[in-house]
């Protein structure tokens, strides 16, 4: 399962959208129920889907799905080198 | 003391010129806290009342004000009040919304009700000046940062003058502006203060914006004009991080917080399990602007009680713009009381669905049930409320005439005990997280997306217990669904309201239900969609 399957699962989950589909090109807009008050959510649910520590305001900056997954992959890499 | 014959100016006069080195408010930004002193407010309001009166504000201009979270809010409005204007705050356009769109209504807003002028932040006071062009409403930015004036004595408005505009969240031609008198805004003060205990160790915090009449009343006005300090928060970072509204509690020991049934919700959920709060200093938690629940407050008490809340600090309260903002309140330090009902022919009995009392109206106030074309006054009888208060509202700005004695709120309740239950809406009003939406504004805009059927499309407003508010369903019927129409219709309420929808479906065409003269029935719509989400949640 790629890092992009993931997140469509957790947005789906948050978001409470079973039929979204997820590309890297979608942003926050495209997805009902995004917004600011689920943002935190989705947050909370990326932390622990992935073991990994992102804040709010940066995945908030994000362009789209696919920045989010590059940030969750770096996230992931960062976590497993070690130092 | 100063006396000008307007009591609201005099007690700000007052205020500033008692104890000035006294905060005033103690603002969050940058991650940090700035303390404005009141003789630093006081400063900065002179400079914004020159800022005005070389716009060509005088007595009696409407002035809008459009300005980040900042410094510059409070004084800009209370300057204007000053000078004798008449100021109003609109949103601060959210990032996610469609900028031209917003520009272009609320230039439509501008024109409309004779603006004056128009404070925003510098590069959307630009924006603002190129759309509107030299005309009659004067755009200007903020007096430059540490600049400061001596405030000149307040103007002597008669009480029975236009104190400020409150504006509804309705998009073109439905942005109305309730005219709201220095007679109303006091006599909601001193109707209002009495039930709250507010003292010399008082200290109001809220993130709540200050174009909502909650921020704006009872978090900005009221402790202006009583001498009680206020911790403002950015409500875009508090939605982000919500736990700063309880750092904030128990950092200046603040004693009163109003928010939405909503917010209750949203700590509830966001804030991180691993942090302890001081929430001891809390004498009231107010509930209000949307339907307070029982089940969100037992949740946030279940959550908060063993970070020094108690049980009677939550608390309730109903009101609206349209009576500068509460008609009731619960008892301080009493839980509001809840009781079981069940409906029969627009009686109320005893039954099984619990509702949460919104407490006894404020002194002064009478509330009527309009059932089957007349003002009742008997108990538990629904219909719909109607107010009459010594606050009531001097009309909506441009129509004309004076409104009713009774205030028809468009709200569903009845009264029990001498308190007041509010059971729904009439009007097709959706409040979506305390904020006020008009589904045929949503459905206006979802109307204009290629792929849906013209005039074919519903939006409703759906309770949510998860959220502890109401959210925006859109039902579309198209002939060619897809995930990129279910995208354009999110996009296209996001960039009119700043929100997405919660939920977008598309059906058939044919699926919406009609009435009899061949209109989309909200009702049976509504009826229809929570059958079909029940069953689809039943679906395995």
């Amino acid at each position: 399962m790629t890092i992009l399957d993931t997140l469509g699962a957790v947005l789906r989950r948050t978001f409470r959208q079973p039929n979204l589909v997820v590309s890297r090109s979608m942003s926050a807009a495209d997805v009902p129920g995004w917004d600011s008050l689920n943002h935190l959510f989705l947050v909370m649910e990326l932390e622990a889907e992935f073991d990994v520590d992102i804040a709010a305001d940066e995945v908030a900056r994000l362009p789209d799905i696919g920045a989010l997954a590059d940030l969750v992959a770096e996230r992931l890499a960062r976590k497993d080198t070690p130092g | 003391m100063t006396a000008c014959g307007n009591r609201f100016l005099e007690r700000l006069a007052g205020i500033l010129a008692a104890d000035p080195e006294l905060p005033f408010v103690y603002l969050r930004q940058n991650d940090a806290y700035l303390t404005v002193t009141r003789s630093e407010l006081a400063g900065r309001m002179g400079a914004h009342a020159a800022a005005w009166r070389a716009a060509g504000v005088g007595e009696g201009d409407v002035v809008f004000i459009i300005l980040r979270h900042g410094a510059d809010a409070m004084p800009a409005f209370l300057a204007a009040m000053w000078i004798g204007a008449v100021p109003s705050f609109l949103p601060f356009p959210n990032p996610r919304q469609d900028l031209a769109l917003y520009r272009e209504v609320h230039a439509t807003v501008l024109r409309r009700t004779g603006a004056k002028a128009l404070m925003a932040e510098p590069d959307l006071a630009a924006e603002f000046l190129n759309l509107l062009g030299p005309q009659a409403t004067a755009v200007l930015a903020p007096p430059a940062v540490g600049c400061t004036a001596l405030l000149p004595p307040p103007a002597a408005i008669a009480e029975e003058g236009a104190a400020l505009l409150q504006h509804s969240s309705g998009t073109t031609g439905l942005k109305k502006g309730v005219v709201l008198s220095y007679r109303a805004v006091l006599a909601q003060l001193d109707a209002y203060a009495p039930t709250l205990g507010l003292d010399p160790r008082s200290c109001v915090a809220s993130w709540l914006p200050l174009y909502h009449d909650m921020g704006l009343i009872a978090c900005f006005l009221l402790p202006s004009v009583s001498g009680v300090p206020i911790v403002a928060l950015d409500p875009f970072e508090w939605a982000l991080k919500p736990q700063l509204l309880l750092e904030a509690i128990g950092r200046f020991r603040a004693t009163h917080v109003w928010m939405p049934n909503f917010a209750f919700a949203h700590l509830t959920r966001g804030v991180p399990r691993n942090e302890r709060y001081d929430l001891s200093s809390v004498a009231m938690l107010i509930g209000s602007s949307e339907t307070n629940r029982g089940h969100t407050q037992d949740r946030f008490l279940a959550r908060f009680g063993s970070h020094g809340l108690r049980a009677g600090t939550l608390q309730t309260s109903y009101g609206m713009a349209e009576t500068v903002f509460a008609v009731s309140q619960s008892q301080r330090g009493v839980e509001p009381r809840r009781i079981g009902i069940r409906i029969e022919n627009a009686c109320v009995f005893p039954g099984d669905t619990e509702l949460l009392s919104n407490g006894k109206p404020l002194a002064g106030v009478e509330i009527k049930v309009l059932h089957g074309g007349r003002m009742r006054s008997e108990e538990r009888i629904v219909g719909e409320l109607c107010v009459a208060s010594p606050f009531n509202f001097s009309g909506y700005l441009g129509s004309g005439g004076t409104p009713d004695r009774f205030h028809r709120t468009g709200d569903i309740g009845f009264l029990d005990e001498g308190e007041v239950f509010v059971l729904g809406r009439i009007k097709d009003l959706i409040i979506v997280n305390g904020r006020n939406i008009y589904a045929h504004d949503v459905e206006a805009a979802v109307n204009d997306v290629p792929g849906i059927h013209p005039g074919r499309c519903i939006a409703l407003g759906v309770a949510s217990d998860r959220t502890g508010s109401e959210e925006i369903v859109v039902i579309g019927e198209t002939s060619a669904p897809s995930p990129d129409l279910v995208a354009a219709v999110n996009r296209a309420v996001l960039a009119h309201f700043g929100m997405p929808c919660a939920a977008v479906e598309l059906v058939p065409p044919g699926w919406l239900v009609k009435t009899t003269s061949g209109k989309v029935s909200r009702e049976r719509n509504h009826q229809k969609y929570l059958i079909r989400a029940a069953h689809a949640d039943a679906t395995p």
